[in-house]
């Protein structure tokens, strides 16, 4: 009854009304966009927070590589040629002159063996910091090298075919993408129980890939990202650190069979480090 | 010229073109600026429409003042484009929305448009001292969408004319096992 009584408000209300209520709308999206656009500020500084903790977590095993990688240096130094050269010098201590002809002989040629000895263990340890067939002959030569030797073994199947590597990369990239891989057979070998590791290496688009199968336990790429975010899996870690020096990606996955495990290292194919040295340089 | 010399018959013309320009304008620039594809057919669409609708509206509607049926339209339909714009713009985490230009010309469009609605549809029943009285305020929301506008060149030109680049998605490259 009210409403058919009542008289039609005049324009000049609605108007009034009508405004003031399109300019709460208007206020209310201001007010949404400016608190969401709040949130949006609180999200990237968590962001950068999280990836500056990640990049600490991965200086940090960056640091503890360092630190093993040297006292292991040191232990071989200590432990192996340390009590070598002790050793020959006591057979070449100042009695030797007073000895007879034949004890002298026996003395030379045990000093002799141990040199050898000392030697040996010396080019080994220098091996295994910069492998001579990776120098002298590349990456595709070190590979396949490091994969001849663990198939000696009998008890893993690895075998790597280098599709389009002609153009060697440069020293100390070579040297990156080989600890990558090294660490990732390495891990293989340790945890998957495989029975074969093939890689294979190819171009596309400018970019190199590496791919690594195995038939045994692999990881996913939750599992690398979980094992990189957290103080364990130093090994990971390092991948990860030298993949970003490189700016190169890895990705853990199953192949389309669902059969294997696939590890897929992707980097630019020219070293974008020293393009922007040379760049720098011309500018 | 004047808008009061031009005869009466052919004000309707002027009006429903202005419409139609403003419209356009306003259209075209969200239209850049929104991402969703699913949406775009339906803003070329409605657009289409509402053409047709001003085509017909010019031969056969009348006006007193003003074209009020069409821009009540305009004003519902770019309100829900801003409303489609603002609310992808909230949905990309990654960027400051006020480094956007559109941003700021989507408010400012926002503000003229509600500020205006009420009074461009009623004018036709608002006395000669109520539109005087009434229009100024539309002065105010005017002057607010120009400063906003001038705001979004001044940030359009910053960030320059840089295209945006689509990364392919690149097929694997093949791969034996054998």
């Amino acid at each position: 009854m009210f409403f058919l009584q009542s008289t039609a408000p005049s324009p000049t209300i609605v108007l009034i009304l009508g405004t003031l209520c399109m300019f709460i709308l208007v206020g209310g999206i201001i007010i949404f966009m400016l608190l969401h656009q709040r949130k949006v500020e609180g999200h990237n500084k968590q962001i950068e927070q999280m990836e500056a903790d990640h990049q600490k977590i991965l200086l940090n095993a960056s640091i503890r590589l360092q630190e093993e990688e040297r006292q292991r240096l040191a232990a071989d130094l200590h432990d192996d040629a340390g009590p070598l050269l002790a050793t020959a010098r006591l057979y070449l201590n100042e009695n030797l002159i007073n000895q007879d002809k034949a004890a002298l002989l026996q003395s030379i040629l045990q000093t002799r063996q141990i040199i050898d000895e000392t030697i040996m263990l010396v080019r080994n340890i220098s091996h295994n910091l910069m492998p001579p067939t990776l120098k002298n002959f590349g990456l595709e030569s070190a590979v396949t090298d490091l994969f001849q030797k663990i198939s000696g073994s009998g008890v893993v199947n690895a075998s790597s075919r280098f599709h389009d590597y002609q153009e060697r990369m440069n020293e100390e990239r070579e040297l990156i993408v080989f600890r990558v891989v090294q660490e990732l057979i390495n891990n293989i070998l340790k945890h998957s129980k495989s029975s074969f590791i093939h890689l294979t290496q190819n171009l596309q688009d400018e970019k190199f890939f590496i791919r690594i199968h195995h038939d045994g336990r692999g990881i996913l790429q939750a599992d690398f990202d979980r094992l990189n975010k957290s103080y364990d899996g130093l090994g990971l870690k390092n991948i990860s650190s030298r993949m970003r020096i490189m700016q190169g990606q890895i990705s853990f996955e199953r192949d389309i069979s669902q059969t294997y495990f696939k590890v897929t290292l992707e980097l630019p194919k020219t070293d974008p480090n020293a393009m922007q040295k040379a760049k720098k340089q011309l500018s | 010229m004047n808008y009061f010399e031009i005869p009466n018959s052919s004000r309707k013309y002027f009006q429903t073109a202005y419409t139609t320009f403003e419209y356009l304008f306003f259209t075209y620039i969200l239209f850049k600026n929104i991402k969703n594809r699913k949406i775009k057919p339906y803003i070329v669409i409605l657009s289409f429409l509402f053409i047709v609708f001003q085509a017909i509206y010019v031969q056969l509607g009348t006006i007193i003042k003003l074209d009020t049926i069409p821009i009540g339209i305009e004003t519902i339909l770019i309100v829900f484009y801003i409303i489609v714009f603002l609310s992808e713009l909230a949905k990309n985490m990654e960027t400051s929305i006020f480094r956007n230009y559109c941003f700021w010309i989507s408010i400012g469009i926002l503000i003229y448009l509600c500020g205006s609605f009420f009074f461009y549809i009623l004018i036709d029943s608002l006395s000669r001292e109520e539109v005087l009285a009434f229009g100024k305020m539309t002065y105010i929301v005017e002057i607010i969408k120009n400063v906003l506008f001038g705001i979004s060149l001044i940030i359009f030109s910053k960030a320059g004319f840089k295209k945006e680049v689509h990364e392919e998605i690149r097929p694997a490259p093949y791969l034996d096992i054998t």
